[in-house]
């Protein structure tokens, strides 16, 4: 918490006329001297003298125990059946040889799966280079391109947002308008926008530059990224605009007072209070870039710039397209995947432990 | 003994019933059949017919319960691709949800014989009582009839219903008539070209003196009379709609090796010297902007070039014939067969959804009834009527030879520079290219195969054209077709 | 010497403050009109830059209102237009004709409305929990949480077909609740939804929760009367988000409804209704209409939703 007028003091001035009940030792006390009109918090330095330790708040700390398994019971039975189970049963298939799931066959247990996705092994006399050679680096691209630049556009359109009045319900509304409508649609219009004959090349002159149909990979990323961080911005709008209207105004009026500029604002007080906001958006947009497939089948079509090309292969498409006909191999992407996403996601917590605050 | 009395007079009853409705003037499918089911069974069809041909459907299921009362049908409508609805009806298998007559194509049809649920028709084709019979079965096209067989196991596994097949449409505005003598006086032996000359072109004729001879004719012209027309991003002379059917046509025609089923499994072969060799020659003719497909056109339909004078041949499907008339811009479009590497040895392509039955458990009635239906949907007249009404062909030879037909399908009395005229022209074509018609095998990777060479055939006519790239973009895409197998 | 506030004194904010600038010679009235405009300026670019950005957000969904009054030929011609030649209100016309609009509609409304609230109730408990109460394991159980997310929902199809295939939800005979219990159930816990309370409910200052448990409140009564208010305007989105979200699901519920009549909306927008089969050309203009309908009921119940619960949203204030 950002302490603006708090003064850490040792000095007992204000504390001495009031009454505290005991705490624990490191445990914050408030109360208010009236006398004086402030708030008075007090840290306990002392060990907790048993006869005056109050019945009641200690233990409900403990008896809270068996009651969190009471609300969380509807939560885990629904998620075992539906989420978890499946996850189990994903990871077991990756290790199936020649798992058929209508069948419910399989040839035995193999790592060999992992070795023939990443071209280590062959399938029927050929290298499965696709997965190393487009899916990983294109999913990798993806995601530390377009996570990063939503993140920082949402939260610079939220704060504007946020600092109007005037029209500010209608911005919202627009803002919200990507979220509305079904990928795969609007990827279609954006296609048409991105079309040699569209519109981008009409407005900026480029003739007939070949941005979706027939273009190199790097240069199909660019209107790959610019869908992808255009649909992703309203999710992240709502979360930090809401964020954004539970901050307390004590913090921007103390702010005012001091005549902080903006951009110290923006830094000390809005970053910070967004912090919890800030932390879900990035490990969760980060999940969900590295599952990045609707927004390239809704823009592209198919894997590729052209038939029967696989350069804008991701992970997740792989995948799908083994699904149903090579399934211990799209299992086997899939617990890859998985592994990816952990590991990253817990370095993600552990690098923010300290810049998070509640 | 008075029951088994009882049994086989009401059986011979029924025998003598069902022969005597077999005799009648006109040929009949095999014993147009009245009650045969007995049990009340419900069957599940699931198809995704477009909306045009809704209502044919429907017809025809209403009428089938008058036939047989004790069969419903239960009609779903899926959206999607064909390929969806495989995914679905695969999963459906899971929980059993899915349905009893399914569309799809061979690789679809493919993947349920793996999945052991495609059930295997030939007993039902040559039962005596309620199959096809001899007339059925030299009726029905042969190139339908064995596409059901050419799967990876023995056997007919699905049966024909909405097919069609590719043609080339020309301006017939322009090249009917047209006197190229000037330039090469060997075109149609030196006198105009007309309708007879495109029936029979083949590709060297095509690359080495029409089109030579068209581009040497245009270029003395004046600007605004120009018969081949540059406006568009992309032209040529000739242009082919699909690659990958145009790929898999041209190893049919020239004999070199595609795809085949090798120990029960599908092999890729298509990476040979002699498909090299032609994909080289129609690299050389799309360099001299004789030739275009969709995938080198960026990805845009030949037609919309074809309709504006950007190319003067265009091959599509001939379920697409719409689309190669635009009212804005009327001509007369003049319709062949697609241009062949031997005129003695012609083959096109045949595509379309076919029916395959599913099994559920083995219960025979509904196999039965699902037989009985597609039977009675495929019959001399209801097949009649779905070759007129639906854009689809019709898969028996007496369809074409009918009076209905050449009636319907007739060019006289319709206005020249029509849709209405080309349509007819494109549907009475249709015999001369039935009997020439191949299939590929199906098997688990089939389609694969298909999206590869069509990739490969673009990656060619765009490519460099040395020997290098084209062997390189051949291996690239054999590797990547054997991983689906 | 500047002075702002002086703290020494007997003064609390409630008090008059008088701003005492002593500096250089510019006069107070001269710097209140300068801060004024700069004032001024700053929201004028701050307009600009948000509309701006809305109108590239905004410009796609123009561009899908028109081609789906479009001709064919026109959407797929070489030169684009910004508005339709011919005004093709026939697209709608027909798509009306062809898409069993209502019946979709109320499926996916009473489909999304439940889905909603068990949601809703599932996350509330969930985050609860994570974010207030202590037990053993507590760590350990979010981060198996945040693992089912890390998995993509493509694979969990296949199992959880089977699962809803094996209580008889799916398949020849099953009815319309079975249906919508089937597109229902699975989804009513979100490991992405009970992330966001959580972090909405740490928020929550420590000293509120202290403060009931010495008035002698239960947990129950805390969150529902203190920490659920507090949360509203993040239960809010997390409402309209899910309601969206089935709103345009579309392959778990396409895979699941064996009947035509139990379909949801999303159906209409991959429909093979729209797509020549033959040709396997997409008739955009039609598509394009049926995306519209589609989305235009959702845009509208989104607006509705918003503006009618947050005028009810009382803001408790929190402590700082």
């Amino acid at each position: 918490m950002l302490n603006i007028f708090k003064k850490r003091t040792t000095s007992k001035k204000y504390a001495s006329e009031l009454t505290f009940e005991s705490a624990r030792y490191g445990e914050l006390k408030v109360g208010h001297n009236d006398k004086a009109n402030v708030d008075v918090e007090v840290v306990s330095r002392h060990k907790v003298d048993p006869e005056y330790r109050v019945g009641g708040v200690l233990d409900q700390e403990q008896r809270n125990n068996w009651k969190a398994w009471l609300y969380l019971a509807p939560v885990l039975i629904l998620m075992a059946v539906f989420l978890i189970y499946p996850l189990i049963d994903t990871i077991i298939i990756a290790f199936m040889r020649n798992y058929n799931y209508v069948k419910g066959t399989f040839d035995g247990f193999t790592f060999d799966n992992f070795g023939a996705i990443l071209g280590l092994t062959t399938i029927n006399g050929a290298t499965e280079t696709r997965v190393v050679q487009y899916a990983l680096p294109n999913t990798f691209i993806l995601v530390f391109i377009t996570v990063p630049v939503s993140i920082a556009i949402a939260l610079i359109i939220s704060v504007l947002l946020n600092s109007i009045k005037f029209l500010q319900k209608i911005f919202q509304v627009v803002f919200f308008l990507p979220y509305v409508t079904n990928t795969i649609a609007i990827g279609m219009v954006f296609s048409v926008i991105f079309d040699s004959n569209g519109l981008i090349n009409y407005i900026f002159n480029l003739g007939d530059f070949k941005w979706i149909y027939g273009a190199s990979r790097a240069v199909a990323m660019i209107p790959l990224c610019l869908y992808i961080v255009w649909s992703a911005l309203p999710f992240k709008i709502l979360i930090l605009l809401s964020g954004l209207q539970g901050i307390d105004k004590q913090y921007y009026d103390a702010a005012k007072i001091d005549s902080t500029p903006k951009w110290k604002v923006l830094t000390k007080i809005t970053i910070p209070a967004l912090s919890p906001q800030i932390l879900y958006l990035m490990v969760t947009s980060f999940i969900g870039a590295f599952k990045e497939y609707a927004s390239i089948v809704g823009l592209f079509g198919q894997a590729g710039t052209t038939q029967g090309s696989y350069e804008l292969y991701t992970i997740v498409y792989y995948i799908y397209d083994n699904l149903n006909t090579n399934t211990s191999f799209a299992a086997a992407a899939a617990v890859l995947l998985f592994c990816i996403i952990l590991v990253f996601t817990f370095f993600q917590l552990r690098v923010s432990k300290k810049r998070v605050y509640y | 003994m008075k029951k088994k009395m009882l049994c086989l007079m009401s059986l011979a009853g029924i025998a003598m019933v069902l022969a005597s409705c077999g005799g009648t003037n006109k040929p009949t499918t095999g014993n147009d059949t009245t009650g045969i089911l007995k049990t009340p069974t419900t069957i599940t069809l699931w198809s995704i017919t477009g909306q045009n041909n809704r209502p044919q459907l429907e017809s025809y299921i209403t009428a089938f319960k008058e036939i047989e009362p004790n069969i419903t049908i239960n009609n779903v409508y899926q959206s999607g691709s064909y390929n969806d609805l495989e995914g679905m009806v695969s999963k459906g298998f899971l929980g059993d949800n899915y349905p009893d007559i399914v569309q799809g194509y061979p690789d679809n049809v493919a993947n349920y014989i793996d999945y052991g649920k495609a059930v295997k028709l030939d007993d039902y084709i040559n039962n005596t009582e309620y199959g096809w019979n001899e007339f059925d079965k030299s009726d029905i096209i042969a190139a339908f009839q064995d596409e059901g067989k050419e799967y990876t196991v023995s056997g007919t596994y699905s049966v024909p219903y909405s097919k069609s097949t590719e043609e080339m449409f020309y301006n017939a505005d322009v090249l009917i008539g047209l006197d190229l003598s000037k330039q090469d006086k060997e075109i149609n032996g030196g006198a105009p070209l007309n309708a007879a000359y495109f029936d029979t072109l083949t590709w060297d004729e095509l690359f080495d003196h029409l089109c030579p001879a068209i581009e040497a004719y245009n270029a003395t012209l004046p600007t605004d009379q120009k018969i081949l027309k540059t406006d568009q991003a992309y032209h040529s002379i000739f242009a082919y709609d699909s690659d990958d059917n145009l790929f898999i046509t041209l190893a049919k025609q020239y004999g070199y090796g595609y795809t085949s089923v090798v120990n029960g499994a599908g092999s890729v072969d298509f990476n040979n010297d002699g498909m090299k060799s032609v994909m080289k020659r129609f690299k050389t003719a799309y360099d001299k902007g004789y030739f275009l497909t969709k995938g080198s056109a960026g990805g845009n339909y030949t037609n919309t070039y074809f309709t504006l004078q950007n190319t003067l041949f265009s091959v599509g499907s001939t379920g697409g014939v719409k689309y190669q008339f635009d009212a804005a811009h009327p001509m007369n479009v003049g319709v062949a067969r697609i241009p062949q590497a031997d005129t003695k040895s012609p083959w096109t392509i045949n595509q379309g959804p076919s029916l395959c039955i599913l099994d559920h458990n083995g219960d025979e009635n509904r196999k039965l009834a699902s037989w009985l239906f597609y039977k009675y949907m495929t019959n001399t007249t209801n097949s009649l009527d779905w070759a007129i009404n639906s854009g689809y062909m019709g898969i028996r030879n007496s369809n074409y030879e009918s009076d209905e037909y050449k009636e319907a399908t007739s060019i006289e009395g319709k206005q020249e520079k029509t849709l209405d005229i080309l349509m007819a022209k494109s549907a009475s074509y249709l015999p001369k290219i039935t009997p020439n018609m191949y299939v590929s095998p199906a098997f688990k990777g089939s389609s694969q195969c298909r999206t590869q060479v069509g990739g490969l055939f673009t990656a060619v006519l765009t490519s460099d054209g040395t020997d290098a790239t084209i062997n390189d973009l051949f291996s690239k895409a054999e590797s990547t077709a054997k991983l689906a197998l | 010497m500047k002075e702002y506030i002086n703290f020494t004194k007997e003064n609390t904010l409630e008090n008059n403050i008088v701003l005492v600038i002593k500096e250089g010679n510019k006069s107070v009235e001269l710097l209140k009109r300068a801060d004024k405009a700069r004032k001024i300026v700053s929201m004028i670019i701050v307009y600009i830059l948000l509309a701006i950005m809305a109108l590239v957000v905004i410009f796609p969904f123009y561009w899908m209102l028109i081609t789906s009054l479009k001709n064919n030929n026109e959407i797929l011609s070489s030169t684009q237009t910004f508005f339709p030649s011919v005004v093709m209100w026939s697209n709608y016309v027909y798509v009306f004709q062809v898409f069993d609009f209502f019946t979709y509609m109320g499926n996916t409304i009473v489909v999304a409305i439940f889905s909603t609230i068990g949601t809703l109730i599932t996350t509330i408990f969930a985050a609860f929990a994570f974010a207030r109460l202590n037990f053993k394991g507590r760590e350990a159980l979010f981060a198996v949480f945040l693992m089912t997310m890390m998995i993509p929902g493509e694979m969990m199809v296949i199992s959880n077909y089977i699962t809803v295939a094996s209580f008889g939800w799916i398949g020849e005979n099953a009815t319309r609740m079975d249906a919508y219990l089937a597109m229902i159930i699975p989804f009513w816990v979100s490991v992405f939804y009970i992330y966001l309370l959580r972090q909405n409910f740490k928020q929550i200052p420590n000293e509120l929760y202290l403060a009931s448990k010495v008035d002698g409140k239960s947990d129950w009564n805390f969150l529902w009367h203190v920490m659920v208010p507090l949360a509203a305007p993040t239960l809010i989105s997390i409402a309209i988000l899910k309601f969206m979200g089935t709103w345009n699901s579309y392959v778990w519920p396409n895979l699941v409804t064996t009947k035509s009549e139990f379909r949801l909306i999303s159906n209409g927008l991959r429909g093979s209704s729209f797509t020549d089969p033959e040709a396997g050309r997409i008739e955009y203009g039609y598509q394009m209409a049926a995306t519209v309908l589609v989305t235009v009921p959702l845009f509208l119940l989104f607006i509705f939703f918003r503006k009618y619960i947050m005028r009810g949203v009382g803001r408790a204030g929190i402590k700082g």
